[in-house]
C-alpha cells in the first residue's frame, strides 16, 4: 500500500498554477518505483483538454503531460466534473469514477498529494 | 523505552503565510524531540520559506533540509547552501524511504 501514491487535483487550472505543478510531481513520482494513481475533481479535468492555451502555465503542461500518454497512465475523473468539462476529444487515457470510487483510491493508496 | 528513529518525511509546497508553515514546523519540533528522523521537502512556493529561521534552528536540531531546484528557481529563491537543492528523484525517496510521509499543500 505504501508504494501507492495518491495525487489528487481539484485546484481550478483556470485561476491557479498548482494544477500544473501537480501534474510535474505526479511525472516525477510516476517515474520512481511507485503506482501512481491521479484524481481529477472540479475543474482539474480541463487539464487533459486538447487546448491548454488558457491554463496557467500551460506551456509547463504541454511540456509534460504528453509523457503520461507513454506511461499508459490512467486519469480518474469525477463523473459530475466529467459532465461539466467533457473530455470527449481528448486522447489521454480516462476513467469516469463516482466519489465512492475515489474514496476506494484513497483507502488503497499509502501517500497522498492534495492540490 | 519509546520506539525512535523513525523517519518522517514532510513535503511543503505553500508560501510562508500560508497556516502550513507553522504546522510542518510544530511537527518537526515534535518528531526532532522524539529522535525521530525529520526530512522537509520544500517545493513550489514552499521555496520561500527556506531561510525562515525556525526552519534554519531546526536544522541545527538534525532537520535534513530539501529544495526543489526547479521551484527555487521558478520562484526566484537563491540558495542558501541551507537547503539541499534537488529534483523529484529525492522526493520520491523519500517518499519511498520514510515511515510517515505527509503533503501539506
Amino acid at each position: 500500500m505504501t508504494d501507492r501514491i495518491l495525487v489528487l487535483i481539484k485546484s481550478n487550472p483556470l485561476e491557479s498554477h498548482r494544477p500544473a505543478e501537480a501534474i510535474r510531481i505526479a511525472l516525477g513520482l510516476a517515474s520512481g518505483d511507485h503506482s501512481v494513481v491521479i484524481v481529477l475533481l472540479n475543474q482539474a479535468p480541463l487539464l487533459l483538454a486538447n487546448d491548454t492555451e488558457d491554463l496557467v502555465d500551460g506551456d509547463i503542461l504541454q511540456k509534460y503531460l504528453p509523457t503520461f500518454k507513454e506511461l499508459d497512465q490512467t486519469f480518474f475523473v469525477e463523473e459530475g466534473s466529467l459532465r461539466i468539462h467533457p473530455l470527449d476529444e481528448s486522447d489521454y487515457k480516462i476513467q469516469t469514477v463516482s466519489f465512492d470510487k475515489i474514496t476506494e483510491l484513497i483507502r488503497q493508496a499509502g501517500r497522498f498529494f492534495i492540490f | 523505552m519509546a520506539a525512535h528513529n523513525k523517519k518522517l518525511g514532510l513535503l511543503l509546497s505553500t508560501p510562508p503565510q500560508h497556516p502550513n508553515l507553522e504546522t510542518v514546523i510544530r511537527l518537526t519540533e515534535t518528531a526532532l524531540t522524539e529522535k525521530d528522523r525529520v526530512y522537509l521537502y520544500l517545493i513550489d512556493q514552499g521555496a520561500l520559506a527556506m531561510d525562515d529561521p525556525r526552519l534554519n534552528s531546526l536544522i541545527e536540531q538534525g532537520l535534513k533540509l530539501f529544495v526543489c531546484a526547479y521551484g527555487a528557481d521558478r520562484h526566484h529563491v537563491p540558495l542558501s547552501g541551507k537547503a539541499t537543492p534537488c529534483g523529484l528523484v529525492v522526493l520520491s525517496d523519500l517518499v519511498k524511504g520514510c515511515d510517515q510521509f505527509l503533503s501539506f499543500n
